[in-house]
């Protein structure tokens, strides 16, 4: 049997016989491309998604190697840039994917994200969260963040992590109380101690699936079943995702934080 | 809400001086900012946050980082442009705006 | 110019709850959406949708020739929210019908005449028209600088279900 026909065989499936061309022509974004970042651009490869938009300023190292989906030894020994081993991944699976890879800072070349459909964020600092997320809602889209921890505790360690859904017109990470005042305070306190904060791949997989999940969801619904708030919390004793109690805490409450018109679009945009 | 006092005061620093928001976070945005003598460059754009973000009570953003000043630049995303701010904190909010930039402006001197 | 338009699904389902009410005279409801910009890198522009604006049912014009017909009321106070919130402003009706929705004659000669208005009051925006379906959506732009609309190539509809309309 032909690729293409397999391929068509398999598009044609429960998701609907538009599938392989909806998710063909979406454009997303993927902050950070280690851990999280790196499970999502290998799932989406295989989703077969047309367009993407690689952000890491990174370069691989042997520390990256226990999480970095995709990423070799002769990577870490050549200080290969992470965005380069991503696009390689991709290409492998899917040469005919479009991938525009940014080796620098996200915020240098923010206007790349105005017109994607979707943007993940798989970033390690509450700032850098909250500025996606700032960015995303002046361009109305929709921002997946994942996140993981290892913190100690009494008796060893815990792992835990969650998925969220920052939907243009619904609830933020302020108001799902991912992002607060005192982290975000705790974190500035620190400086440099974001980003190095222990990664462990299967969390990560958990995670990234559970949000390519929600993005391939959005594109091409399976049922009639409406895709509520996103926040899935990840426990690392049972690995488990669940929705967060919080779902149900906040049912009807609106987002205050970007209801001002003024959030939205370029405030410094000329003809 | 600045006070429109404060925004004349504000204006006399800055002729362009605009009130904005981003986030239920008010800032000033100072176009053209004349920086202390000797600083390189010697104007940029500037950003006054008045509240509280970071655990820095106030904080001031610029467009290009001021070479030779200010200790551990970081790069933000603000009103969709880029700028950079670097470590200089406990500026209190309850100054009024034009002394609060004087105050961050120290950071350059 | 390449002209994407974003809207939540949310916003866009309050103007067809608003479009679909009876008025005591007029055929159909008219309304307007305020919008802000942005560039697209390499020569484009999006269109975000902000906030809709009903035409109040006194500010319609009792015409039994067309289906709706708004006053001098409707057009100041939609100019007058252009100037106070220093938005674009882009006229919206609905066309009863399933597919794409293609401007009447009659949309496009009077949409025409009020649309390059707004620049009275925001010369610095795009201004312009929407048409929705039952499940479509099509619309134009008046760029700054130009006589005729431009076509918006592309709707993102943004929300649970991510939907894009190519025109």
């Amino acid at each position: 049997m032909e690729l293409t026909s397999t391929r068509k065989l398999q598009s044609q499936s429960f998701l609907g016989t538009d599938s392989e061309s909806i998710v063909s022509g979406t454009r997303v974004a993927i902050i950070g491309l280690s851990g999280g970042g790196s499970h999502i651009a290998q799932q989406l490869a295989h989703v077969r998604v047309g367009n993407f938009v690689l952000f890491d300023y990174d370069h691989v190292e042997d520390r990256n190697l226990n999480r970095m989906v995709g990423a070799t030894e002769k990577d870490a020994r050549s200080g290969t840039s992470k965005v380069k081993v991503m696009t390689r991944l991709i290409k492998r699976v899917n040469p005919d994917a479009n991938v525009m890879s940014v080796p620098k800072k996200w915020q240098e070349e923010a206007e790349l994200l105005r017109d994607c459909d979707v943007i993940f964020g798989c970033v390690d600092s509450f700032s850098e969260r909250q500025q996606i997320e700032a960015t995303a809602r002046r361009y109305l889209v929709p921002y997946l963040d994942v996140g993981m921890d290892v913190h100690s505790v009494e008796d060893g360690f815990s792992i835990g992590g969650q998925v969220v859904l920052s939907m243009p017109g619904g609830l933020c990470l302020k108001c799902y109380g991912i992002l607060t005042d005192e982290r975000l305070s705790r974190e500035a306190a620190g400086y440099g101690a974001a980003g190095n904060r222990p990664q462990v791949v299967w969390a990560n997989g958990v995670l990234a699936s559970a949000a390519v999940g929600v993005f391939v969801q959005m594109l091409c619904p399976w049922s009639d079943r409406k895709l509520r708030g996103i926040l899935r919390e990840y426990d690392g004793e049972s690995h488990t995702l669940s929705t967060s109690n919080r779902i149900a805490a906040l049912g009807g409450v609106l987002c205050r934080h970007f209801s001002d018109s003024l959030s939205v679009g370029d405030p410094f945009w000329k003809p | 809400m600045i006070l429109p006092e404060q925004m004349e005061e504000l204006r006399a620093i800055c002729p362009d001086a605009r009130e904005m928001s981003e986030g239920g976070l008010t800032y000033v945005h100072l176009p053209g900012l004349r920086l202390p003598e000797g600083c390189n460059p010697p104007q940029a754009d500037g950003l006054l946050c008045l509240q509280g973000r970071e655990g820095y009570p106030t904080r001031l953003f610029m467009s290009q980082q001021v070479v030779g000043k200010g200790n551990n630049w970081n790069t933000f995303r603000i009103l969709d442009k880029t700028w950079f701010a670097c470590s200089w904190n406990n500026v209190s909010a309850v100054l009024r705006p034009a002394q609060i930039l004087a105050e961050h402006l120290r950071a350059f001197r | 110019m390449k002209v994407l338009f974003k809207i939540t699904s949310s916003l866009l389902q309050l103007i067809r709850e608003d479009l679909c009410r009876p008025h005591p005279y007029a055929y159909e409801r008219v309304g307007f959406l305020s919008c802000r910009m942005a560039s697209l890198k390499h020569t484009g522009l999006i269109i975000l949708a902000c906030e809709y604006v009903p035409i109040d049912d006194e500010d319609y014009q009792n015409d039994p020739t067309v289906g709706a017909m708004m006053g001098p009321g409707a057009i100041r106070k939609a100019l007058q929210f252009a100037l106070n919130n220093d938005v674009g402003m882009f006229h919206v009706h609905m066309h009863d019908h399933v597919g794409p929705p293609h401007p009447s004659p009659t949309d496009l000669s009077e949409t025409a005449k009020f649309v390059p208005d707004f620049w009275h009051v925001r010369p610095q925006f795009p201004h312009g028209a929407i048409v929705l379906s039952r499940d479509s959506i099509s619309g134009r732009c008046w760029y700054p600088g130009r006589t005729k609309p431009i076509s918006i190539s592309r709707f993102s509809i943004v929300g649970p279900r991510l939907v894009s309309i190519w025109n």
